[in-house]
C-alpha cells in the first residue's frame, strides 16, 4: 500500500464506519428497533472491514519512485558529528 | 546439484594432479573464464535468497500493515458503538410517557389476627394498567408492581408488595389481570382494622443502554374493614 493509499485507506474507513453508525441510528429509531440497529452497524463494520483492511490493487496506484543507488552516490549523506557540538536549530 | 558433483571428477581425472593452492588458483581460473561455474552460480542463487528475505521483512515491518489497519479500524468501530449507545440512552429522554393505572379492590377475603399478634389480610383486585407509553426502542424490560402503603403510629411508612410481573414487550404492557395478593399482607402489629391506605403501581424501567429509572402513579381512598373476618 503506497502512501495515498495509506491516506484512503484510513478515510475511507472513518467515513463508512460513521455513516453506517448514523445510518443504523437513524433507521432503527425510525422503526423501533434496538436490535436493528446493532445489525446495521455489524454489517457496516464487515464492509468497512472487507474494503480496507486488505491490500487492494487501487491502494497501490502510486508507487513511490525511488533514486538510482547510482544517482544516489553522486549525492553523498552530508555528515554532521564533526562540525558541531551544539544542535543544529530546528524550527 | 549435478554441476557441483562435477568438480570432483575433475579432480579424479588427472590423479598425479595439482596441490590444493594450485587447484584453487585454476578454479579461480576457470570462473573468470567461464561465469556458469558452480561456484559463482551459488553465490548468484543465495543473492536472490536473500532479496526474497529482504522482501519479506520489508512486508512484515511496513508501517500501514493489515494488522495496523485492522486495529484502526476495530478501535474506531467500538468508539463509535459507544457514541451510538449514549446516543441511545439520551434519545429516550425524548419520550414523554404518560402512563395509566386502576385497582380496584373486589374483595377482602379474610382478614385476622395472628396469634402474635399481628393483623393479616387476603385481597382480590383487579388491576389494569397502560404501560405502553414506557417502552421505547431502547426499553429492554419493564419491572412492575402493586404496594400497599399506609402510615400507623409505629411506622410513619409501611409499604407491602402485593403483586408484580416482569413485561417485556410492548404488547403485554396493555394488561388487564384478576388475582388475590401474590405475597402476603402482613402488618407489624394491630393497626390495620379500620385503616385507609393507598395502592401504589410502582414500575422500573430497564434500559438497553442507560441508566434504569422507575416511577409510581399512586391511588388513594381504600379503607380496611372496621371487624376482622
Amino acid at each position: 500500500m503506497d502512501w495515498q493509499g495509506q491516506k484512503l485507506a484510513e478515510q475511507l474507513m472513518q467515513i463508512m464506519l460513521l455513516v453506517s453508525g448514523v445510518v443504523a441510528c437513524a433507521t432503527s429509531y425510525i422503526l423501533g428497533s434496538f436490535q436493528m440497529m446493532v445489525l446495521i452497524y455489524a454489517g457496516g463494520v464487515v464492509l468497512t472491514t472487507l474494503i480496507t483492511v486488505p491490500n487492494w490493487p487501487f491502494f497501490n496506484r502510486h508507487a513511490l519512485k525511488w533514486l538510482d543507488p547510482s544517482e544516489a552516490e553522486k549525492h553523498p549523506k552530508p555528515q554532521q558529528s564533526v562540525s558541531s557540538k551544539k544542535k543544529p536549530a530546528k524550527k | 546439484m549435478t554441476e557441483q558433483n562435477s568438480t570432483p571428477v575433475t579432480l579424479t581425472k588427472n590423479p598425479d594432479g595439482p596441490t590444493k593452492t594450485k587447484l584453487k588458483l585454476q578454479e579461480r581460473l576457470a570462473a573468470v573464464e567461464n561465469p556458469a561455474e558452480p561456484r559463482q552460480r551459488i553465490q548468484i542463487w543465495s543473492l536472490k535468497r536473500e532479496k526474497k528475505k529482504k522482501k519479506k521483512r520489508k512486508k512484515k515491518g511496513e508501517m500501514h500493515s493489515f494488522g495496523y489497519r485492522f486495529n484502526a479500524l476495530l478501535t474506531f468501530a467500538v468508539t463509535i458503538l459507544a457514541l451510538m449507545c449514549a446516543i441511545a440512552s439520551l434519545s429516550d429522554n425524548l419520550n414523554i410517557p404518560s402512563p395509566s393505572a386502576e385497582i380496584q379492590i373486589v374483595n377482602i377475603n379474610w382478614f385476622q389476627k395472628h396469634r402474635q399478634g399481628n393483623d393479616e389480610v387476603s385481597l382480590t383486585m383487579n388491576i389494569s394498567a397502560d404501560l405502553q407509553s414506557l417502552f421505547t426502542w431502547n426499553t429492554k424490560q419493564v419491572f412492575v408492581f402493586v404496594a400497599a402503603e399506609y402510615e400507623t403510629t409505629k411506622n410513619s411508612l409501611n409499604q407491602i408488595s402485593l403483586w408484580d410481573a416482569i413485561i417485556q414487550a410492548r404488547e403485554d404492557a396493555r394488561f388487564w389481570i384478576h388475582t388475590s395478593n401474590k405475597y402476603r399482607f402482613v402488618d407489624q402489629g394491630i393497626y390495620l382494622r379500620g385503616k385507609e391506605f393507598n395502592l401504589t403501581l410502582h414500575w422500573h424501567v430497564m434500559r438497553k443502554t442507560g441508566k434504569m429509572s422507575a416511577d409510581k402513579i399512586v391511588m388513594s381512598g381504600y379503607r380496611f374493614p372496621e371487624e376482622y373476618r
